[in-house]
């Protein structure tokens, strides 16, 4: 019966250390398997073609005889966030170069995705960063922006773009970064300055519940910011965890300080259980959603749907469906060509956009017969107007921070299980007073 | 089987020639290894081998506080958060703005061995509190020490930079920063092989010194605390000065190990250093093979080196719709796996493996001599067992 | 008065819940020293099959329930039967470890089936349903949980006061050597514990799911904080884990609820970690937990 009875260090098998010696020989034996392993693929993975042909100038991940070029999609493709938002944003990112490529691709050279996964871990994406830099000209899309963070320093010493998935306005900050679209301290500020000016509601009691990350910090800054420029009547500024899931306590809060306008800087999951609470607590105040904290699976929560209808949502970009947008129409037909299962999706149209922008990069740099990392650079410091065929309002870079946020402008939608991607517009495209000013 | 002292004399020797032989061999032939890995690998290698090293550092501490000394911890992610920020602190460049978190631009060899001793600080002033649980209740605090660490981390915006996270130190001899290609002595070495030496350093001198300290007094009486707590005090160890030395030991190792990570990875966010990096450890030193150095290194390679190389080699394509089997999925998949065959099957781990497989060998290698079996004990978890059956295969050895 | 009210109401039903978790951890705990990591996968897993049964397969609300108990319950026997009955004997540690693999697995399975978007929860009630009073709203979720929960304790204290099996499972917990000399089935007594663990921690999970409105993959997270809910209540104690978890649940609620007053000193986010604070009180005073029994070492 002995086996009862665990004591803790008998059964842990300690290695007796008479046999130190041969076992360091098959250790090493298959340390030498390995590295040989490494050795061979290492060997393979160096490649790197920096061929000169005429007079245009090839980097890394152009090959010019074969006519493509290379891109890198660091994105998570597993793990928690890829559903929602990375799967199809890279979908996006794709589906806008598969049209190019089979419409002549750019001056004849098609566009390659090297995607990997970097399951929205800042440690793996500098790993699969490493691994691909040498054989991508730029990388087209990194998501997230503790992984893009992660990258950033190496990215710019090896002169590499980068164009981030991610509305954080920090990145505005570093030159190799590419932001598409209004960063999220903006979008806080254009909805209170929908509400005060165009709404005309003056000192509204507002207020804000945010997650306690680096996400919900944005949204606060660019809260307390709305604060100070519209003269907003604060009541209460509201945290929660990711991993909280009753919000009696927040929303209770919220009631108590009588806040009319409360703006949500939250994920879908905890916004479900925000509202879902609110309601319970019989207390309806008018939420506004900042984008990410809406996704098509609330309306599939029966006791939300009829509160979803009234909650707004500040985004971007033209309606899905919206076939007077000649971008919209364009990208409705590559979705049915390369892309059939997708549903309606802003994050998809986001990575649309996005290549948009990468694809006016590599144009110019083309033009310029530059296609080397610094030509494409100088070609996106140069970038004006470009003509995002009404996805979004034509963008222009620059070299400043202020500049290399491309646009200020936000939509705000109302939730509508009717509409194709679930919201209609009821503002047009607009850049508040606040979000003009700011500062980056 | 008992010898006569005389006859283990003359055992000795030669057995002890012939070790040393395939040893210095073995020796040779890794370091062989070595260099032919530095000087032809790639840099993407550089960097799932550099990561693996780090985390084998912070393998080999909780291995001292949780396989030698037998205190479950689930708490290594909060110390290696502490020596990270230590160094981010000391190392970091100084503020240019408001909001840029704290820095006074100290060099590496002051803030890599600064960030393991804070850490083996905090270890100390933990300790008593701590130590003074057992099982369970241990296991739950030092989890608590996680969670509560996050609070910290994600509010200290100075030292942190607070949830958006911040930059961390590079090392840097002089002007030239190990995150570019320098030249030395003649040789152009790349970021990733300066990394690589510098963990190879670290870790090769906190192997011996693990190894060192386990062989000595100390490690007796972690051992002995481990094994039973009771018998240890009566025999008049210290138990509560055993279990301080193992914390302070295990916290310094994580601390250093954290700050050598966060170097690596350059940006981390407070939300990096959580339960389920504790866990993976404590999967590395169950994986790789409790109370042992090389059990810690091995465990980490198959914890966190193993995931990338398949990954590397891409055995399952990336998906384009939701759910489904995708190299992420199936890589946890195989994590989970992987640590219930292991320690339903051998317990030991890894290195439980190897040393069955030259148990195997030797037993073969007896039945071609003696051409009959060698009366074996099958409790192969006894240690005592096995180095009286090793001597006396040993003596067959030398008589036959 | 109203706002602290609705707090600590709110609070105790979240402390029911944490309680039915604990209870799960216990029981399995009592009859075989085991540390149940997996508790939380559990939970999350049962929560998906009832909302996978009533908006996928469109089941009734109470079908779906017992489907989910049936799945649960079949994983926590299968899982005892093929894989911890072969760990008797060893340490602890490998024992937690061994369940955090099963948790491991068990997430990774519901992502690769449903995908991490967040699915609805499946709920009975009406919004809205309960009473108001005062100024206060105790939803009919929140009662409803409460009642379960008190109803699922009495039971047990039955059971393992007065029934065969109840009796054989204090028994196991007390000495497994005595208990097999006598004649108890160890099998029947180790599959009875984890099959009530996992039933109970459906229970759980449905009710938390209610209250979240929408459930995805990182659900589980909240069954970690059941465990410093049984240790403050002592690991062995049925009544310590409702105890426990209630403290828990309503200090929770009521720091999340008053902490944006005290954000510019104490920072965001400490309604998180004020359960362990107080776990690591108590333990300092009563290392065992308040309804603990001390534990005698023979040497």
């Amino acid at each position: 019966m002995e086996f009862l009875h665990h004591s803790p260090g008998k059964s842990l098998g300690i290695g007796s250390r008479v046999r130190q010696a041969p076992m360091k020989f098959l250790f090493t034996c298959s340390l030498a398997l390995v590295a040989l392993v490494m050795v061979l693929s290492g060997c393979a993975s160096n490649s790197g073609p920096t061929t000169n042909s005429g007079s245009l100038k090839a980097g890394p991940g152009v090959d010019v005889n074969n006519k493509t070029i290379t891109l890198g999609i660091l994105s998570p493709y597993s793990g928690p966030v890829a559903d929602p938002i990375g799967i199809p944003l890279a979908n996006g990112v794709k589906a806008l170069f598969d049209h190019v490529n089979d419409n002549g691709g750019i001056n004849g050279f098609k566009v390659k995705f090297l995607e990997e996964d970097t399951q929205y871990n800042p440690q793996l994406e500098v790993q699969k960063y490493n691994q691909i830099r040498n054989q991508v000209l730029m990388i087209a899309d990194s998501l997230g922006t503790p992984t893009t963070f992660a990258i950033k320093d190496q990215a710019a010493s090896d002169h590499m773009l980068v164009s981030a998935a991610t509305l954080s306005s920090a990145l505005a900050r570093e030159k190799y970064l590419i932001l598409v679209g209004t960063p999220y301290r903006l979008q806080v500020e254009n909805a209170f300055d929908y509400v005060v000016n165009k709404l005309g509601v003056k000192n509204p009691a507002t207020g804000i519940i945010y997650q306690n990350d680096e996400y919900g910090q944005d949204g606060l800054t660019g809260y307390k910011e709305a604060v100070s420029v519209y003269g907003l009547h604060d009541v209460a500024q509201v945290s929660y965890a990711a991993t909280d899931t009753d919000f009696t306590a927040q929303v209770s809060q919220l009631k108590a300080s009588g806040a009319k306008y409360v703006f949500m800087t939250a994920i879908p999951t905890a916004a479900a259980g925000i509202i879902g609470t609110a309601y319970k607590l019989g207390y309806n105040p008018q939420w506004i959603m900042q984008s990410p904290a809406f996704a098509r699976g609330l309306l599939a929560v029966p006791a939300l749907v009829p509160l979803l209808s009234k909650v707004w949502v500040v985004s971007q970009g033209a309606a899905w469906g919206d076939t007077s947008v000649p971008g919209m129409a364009q990208m409705l037909q590559d979705v049915q060509k390369y892309f059939p299962n997708q549903k309606p999706d802003g994050y998809f149209e986001f990575g649309y956009t996005e290549s948009l922008i990468t694809l006016a990069i590599l144009k110019k740099a083309m033009a310029n017969n530059d296609l080397t990392r610094d030509g494409l650079f100088t070609a996106f410091e140069s970038l004006k107007t470009v003509d995002l065929m009404g996805l979004l309002p034509p963008i222009t870079y620059g070299s400043s921070p202020n500049e290399r946020v491309p646009t200020r402008d936000s939509v705000i939608y109302q939730i509508d299980p009717t509409a194709p991607a679930d919201v209609k517009p009821i503002t047009p495209d607009f850049t508040g007073t606040a979000a003009k000013q700011s500062q980056f | 089987m008992k010898a006569t002292p005389q006859k283990e004399q003359t055992r000795a020797r030669p057995a002890r020639s012939r070790g040393s032989i395939s040893r210095w061999l073995g020796l040779g032939i890794g370091l062989l290894v070595i260099i032919l890995f530095f000087s032809v690998a790639s840099e993407d290698w550089f960097t799932i081998v550099n990561y693996t090293l780090i985390a084998a550092i912070a393998a080999l501490g909780l291995n001292v506080l949780s396989g030698y000394t037998g205190q479950v911890s689930l708490g290594i992610s909060f110390f290696m958060a502490i020596g990270a920020y230590t160094a981010a602190l000391l190392g970091g460049p100084q503020p240019t703005g408001p909001l840029d978190p704290q820095g006074f631009a100290l060099p590496f060899f002051v803030w890599l061995p600064a960030a393991g001793i804070v850490a083996a600080l905090v270890g100390a002033l933990v300790g008593p509190t701590t130590l003074r649980l057992k099982g369970f209740y241990l296991g739950i605090v030092t989890l608590a020490l996680v969670f509560i660490g996050q609070y910290i981390f994600m509010n200290l915006r100075p030292v942190t930079g607070g949830p958006q996270g911040r930059t961390f130190p590079v090392p840097a001899i002089g002007a030239a920063s190990i995150d570019q290609q320098n030249s030395f002595f003649g040789f152009a070495l790349t970021s990733g092989q300066q990394y690589f030496l510098l963990v190879l350093l670290v870790l090769v001198l906190s192997s011996l010194f693990v190894s060192n300290v386990m062989r000595s007094r100390a490690g007796r009486a972690f051992r002995a605390v481990r094994d039973h707590e009771v018998g240890a005090s009566i025999m008049g160890v210290n138990i509560f000065r055993a279990k301080m030395k193992a914390f302070i030991l295990s916290s310094f190792l994580a601390g250093v190990s954290g700050a050598l990570f966060a170097s690596l990875i350059r940006y981390v966010t407070p939300n990096y250093w959580d339960l389920t990096l504790a866990i993976q450890f404590v999967a590395a030193i169950i994986v790789g093979g409790i109370a042992s150095v090389w059990g810690s290194i091995l465990g980490a390679a198959f914890v966190f080196g193993l995931p990338q190389v398949i990954d590397y080699f891409s055995l399952l394509p990336s998906s384009t719709n939701s759910g489904g089997l995708n190299s992420g999925n199936l890589n946890a998949l195989i994590y989970g796996a992987l640590i219930i065959v292991f320690l339903l099957f051998e317990p030991s781990g890894v290195l439980g493996l190897v040393q069955r497989g030259q148990r195997l060998i030797h037993k073969m290698r007896n039945q071609q001599r003696e051409g009959g079996e060698v009366a074996e004990i099958t409790d192969l978890s006894d240690a005592e067992a096995q180095f009286h059956l090793e001597s006396a295969a040993h003596a067959k050895d030398e008589n036959g | 008065m109203a706002y602290f009210i609705q707090l600590v109401f709110a609070g105790i039903a979240q402390g029911c819940i944490y309680a039915l978790i604990g209870l799960g951890f216990s029981i399995i705990f009592k009859a075989s020293e085991v540390i149940n990591f997996a508790q939380g996968e559990l939970l999350l897993v049962g929560a998906y099959i009832v909302s996978s049964g009533v908006f996928e397969w469109h089941l009734p609300f109470l079908a779906a329930l017992l489907l989910g108990l049936v799945v649960t319950v079949l994983i926590g026997l299968l899982f005892e039967r093929f894989v911890l009955r072969r760990m008797i004997g060893r340490p602890v540690f490998s024992i937690l470890m061994i369940t955090i693999g099963l948790d491991i697995i068990l997430r990774t399975i519901v992502i690769i089936r449903w995908g991490s978007n967040p699915i609805p929860a499946a709920s009975p009630f009406d919004v809205t349903s309960g009473i108001n009073a005062g100024g206060i709203h105790f939803g009919a979720n929140d009662i409803w949980t409460i009642a379960i929960t008190v109803v699922i304790c009495a039971a047990l204290f039955y059971f393992f006061r007065y029934t065969r099996y109840g009796l054989a499972m204090r028994a196991t917990a007390l000495d497994q050597e005595a208990a097999l000399a006598v004649g108890i089935n160890i099998r029947t007594v180790y599959a009875l514990a984890w099959g009530i663990a996992a039933a109970i921690a459906t229970l759980g999970g449905v009710f938390l799911a209610i209250d979240s409105f929408a459930i995805d993959p990182t659900f589980g997270a909240t069954a970690l904080l059941a465990f410093p809910a049984i240790i403050l209540g002592g690991i062995d104690s049925v009544s310590g884990a409702v105890v426990g978890g209630i403290i828990i649940g309503v200090v929770q609620v009521v720091t999340a609820g008053y902490e944006s007053h005290v954000a510019s000193v104490l920072g965001a986010g400490i309604h998180q970690i004020t359960p362990y604070l107080i776990m690591i009180l108590v333990l300092l005073i009563r290392p065992y937990g308040l309804f603990g029994t001390r534990k005698v070492e023979r040497i």
